[in-house]
């Protein structure tokens, strides 16, 4: 928490995947060189299989890159094991999938103090952490509903606040509102943006929303695997 | 989830829940298994026990004492001289009756048929109050007769008495060889009719007064068998080595019901044997059951356990969740099951299953041994919890494959479709 001028949230230097498909090679993701500072609020943008997904995957340690090096607030996440990439998704990143994001079994309050009880933070802590987080996304109300009983934007608000909770390095979302209508997506997105400008919550999400796009302050455009444009607004 | 202690075995509890149907067709499976289980090992428990209170009454007791050989050889000269032996032994402690018999096969005759027979003589008057045999509702005709007459009383079987044109009072011949190798014949009187169901004793056996036999023997005071009858199964061992010492004293020798019976010992053995094989299936099955319900529930969460991956739930963690929901539904249905065994056990127990309609009225016969047609659960105490231990085990055992399964599941799980 000392050297957060400093360090990025991300770095990445000379990042590839490739996927072998019958006798070609995908290039996936074709040696993205990416830097992302604290408190960026920033979107991949591109068509379908330019590699967004891919690419955010790697960020989140949820796969390994073949070439290149990445690291998360300034911790190198090539070459680490299952537990040590394991520990750093607990500790330094925040996730918010498509959909179907939240544990069917638990409430939405206990859903998004999910992640600060792995890290064994202290009931109180988390109670208020959420709490406040609850009132910021007009979630009040609702904290003891289950999944099902919540609309799909209620249930990406929940994940957002169980990302945000534990103040992570970075918050990572692929198509947070891909499943939802417009106004529901515009919602969220103001939500989020406004967590990153009044929390300094770092996020890079990707979308194919123009609308979207509209409310990030860097678009970063992929195409066939390679940053073709890099947008700061 | 305000306290964090008890999350994982919470989040199990209540992932046992979101498939109803399925949790509950587990725990009634496991339940079942447990119920039959218990049950079936305490009725069986206490038909052997029924079975070794009546065989041990009409046959060598707890303890039976014999010539060493004569449980091989069956002499009719491998006699025990008692000299007293029966007063000491009946003031011992834990010694209910003492019942010595003397043994002699032979032939019995009417001027219609021929019969092979076997005298047993006995002191009628003990055995009757013990012996399943001498039961007063067995006693068709007659009574029992009075010791020392000139000619000899003998209660016999109703076969016997129907294939000799026998009733009470009429008299046939019995010849065979005594003690010492002489041909004997002299004639005898009915003076009692039983009915057993056991063809051994409807056809074969004429049952006299001991003294009656042992003159007949030609060794008065001498018998063959002496049954000791205990207070309890139990007391056999505490006892064994005090009338041995004794039965050694006089050139005999003491056996346990066991040794003496070894048919109704095996029969016993081999049942219980059957018994464990079948619950032993009926547990496999459960487990291979248990198996494919545990796969098939984390086949459908493979997405769900990839998210909690990329959360920050390490594997062992996650493991650890699945193997709480197993052993979760395995103690519950285990404590259903074993609570159901014992409300059935109690009320075997206290009541019983009467038989007698489906068994035609009468005695059950089971080794050789006639068996009230009563069932009777007994309480097992050590048999229910090797049971229950043993499923538990191979429940949670059953949890080991689906398990592997999880552990390979990865933070990539969460964003693949499926
Ligand atoms: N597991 C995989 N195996 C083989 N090829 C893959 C795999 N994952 C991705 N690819 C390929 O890599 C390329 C990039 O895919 P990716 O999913 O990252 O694109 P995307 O930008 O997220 O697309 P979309 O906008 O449709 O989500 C595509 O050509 C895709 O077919
Ligand atoms: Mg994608």
């Amino acid at each position: 928490m000392m050297n957060n001028e400093t360090v990025p949230a991300i770095e990445l230097s000379d990042v590839s995947k490739f996927y072998q498909q019958g006798d070609t090679t995908v290039h996936a993701v074709d040696h993205v060189d990416l830097t992302l500072q604290r408190g960026a609020f920033a979107t991949l943008a591109g068509p379908s299989g330019s590699g967004k997904t891919t690419l955010l995957n790697l960020i989140g340690g949820l796969d390994q890159p073949d070439t290149g090096t990445i690291r998360i607030d300034g911790e190198t996440t090539t070459g680490l094991s299952d537990r040590e990439l394991t520990r750093l998704r607990l500790h330094k990143i925040g996730f918010i999938f498509q959909a179907y994001n939240l544990i069917p079994v638990l409430t939405a309050l206990e859903n998004a103090e999910f992640v600060l009880l792995l890290q064994r933070r202290p009931a109180d802590e988390r109670q208020a952490r959420v709490r406040a987080l609850f009132a910021e996304l007009g979630l009040e109300g609702l904290e003891h509903r289950l999944p099902t009983q919540l609309s799909g934007g209620q249930q990406q608000r929940v994940a957002v606040a169980r990302a945000v909770a534990p103040e992570p390095a970075i918050v990572l979302a692929d198509e947070p509102t891909a499943n939802l209508d417009s106004q529901t997506s515009a919602n969220l997105l103001e939500m989020m943006h406004r967590l990153n400008r009044e929390q300094g919550v770092t996020f890079l999400f990707s979308t194919h929303d123009p609308a979207v796009i509209e409310q990030a302050d860097r678009v970063i455009r992929m195409h066939d695997g390679r940053i073709v444009d890099d947008e700061r607004r | 989830m305000r306290d964090g202690r008890w999350i994982w075995l919470r989040l199990a509890w209540r992932n046992l829940w979101r498939q109803k149907r399925r949790t509950a067709i587990q725990l009634a499976v496991v339940a079942g298994s447990v119920l039959i289980a218990l049950w079936y090992n305490n009725l069986a428990r206490g038909m052997y026990a029924a079975m070794i209170r009546d065989g041990v009454r009409s046959g060598s007791g707890h303890i039976g004492i014999y010539h060493p050989n004569y449980l091989s050889d069956r002499l009719v000269r491998q006699t025990v001289a008692p000299d007293g032996l029966i007063d000491e032994l009946r003031k011992l402690d834990h010694v209910v009756a003492v019942m010595p018999r003397v043994m002699l096969p032979g032939v019995a005759r009417s001027s219609y048929e021929l019969l092979p027979v076997a005298i047993v003589g006995a002191d009628l008057d003990t055995e009757q109050a013990i012996n399943p045999i001498l039961d007063a509702k067995r006693l068709v005709a007659g009574r029992l007769p009075s010791p020392g007459k000139r000619t000899v009383q003998a209660v016999v079987g109703a076969r016997f008495a129907e294939r000799l044109h026998l009733r009470v009072g009429s008299k046939f011949v019995f010849n065979a060889q005594n003690a010492d190798g002489e041909l004997i014949a002299t004639a005898m009187r009915v003076a009692g009719i039983v009915r057993t169901g056991l063809q051994e004793i409807d056809e074969g056996t004429l049952l006299v007064w001991r003294q009656d036999a042992a003159k007949l023997l030609g060794r008065p005071g001498h018998a063959h068998e002496i049954a000791v009858l205990l207070d309890r199964p139990n007391s056999i061992a505490e006892l064994l080595p005090e009338v041995q010492a004794r039965a050694a004293a006089r050139g005999a020798k003491a056996f346990r019901w066991e040794e003496a019976m070894p048919g109704l010992a095996s029969g016993i053995r081999m049942d219980y044997a059957f018994l464990q094989a079948i619950v032993f299936v009926i547990f496999v099955l459960v487990a291979i059951g248990t198996v494919n319900i545990l796969v098939m529930a984390v086949l459908e969460r493979i997405r769900e356990f990839g998210i909690l991956r990329a959360l920050g739930m390490e594997r062992r963690q996650i493991g650890w969740l699945v193997l709480n929901e197993a052993v979760l539904v395995s103690l519950l249905g285990v404590a259903i099951g074993a609570l159901l065994g014992f409300a059935a056990t109690w009320y075997t127990w206290k009541y019983g299953i009467d038989l007698s309609e489906m068994m035609g009225g009468g005695s059950v016969e089971m080794e050789g041994v006639l068996v009230e047609p009563i069932m009777r659960a007994t309480w097992d105490w050590a048999g229910m919890a090797r049971l229950t231990g043993v499923l538990l085990l191979l429940s949670i055992a059953a949890a080991l494959y689906p398990l592997r399964l999880v552990l390979r599941v990865g933070p990539a799980d969460a964003v693949r479709h499926y």
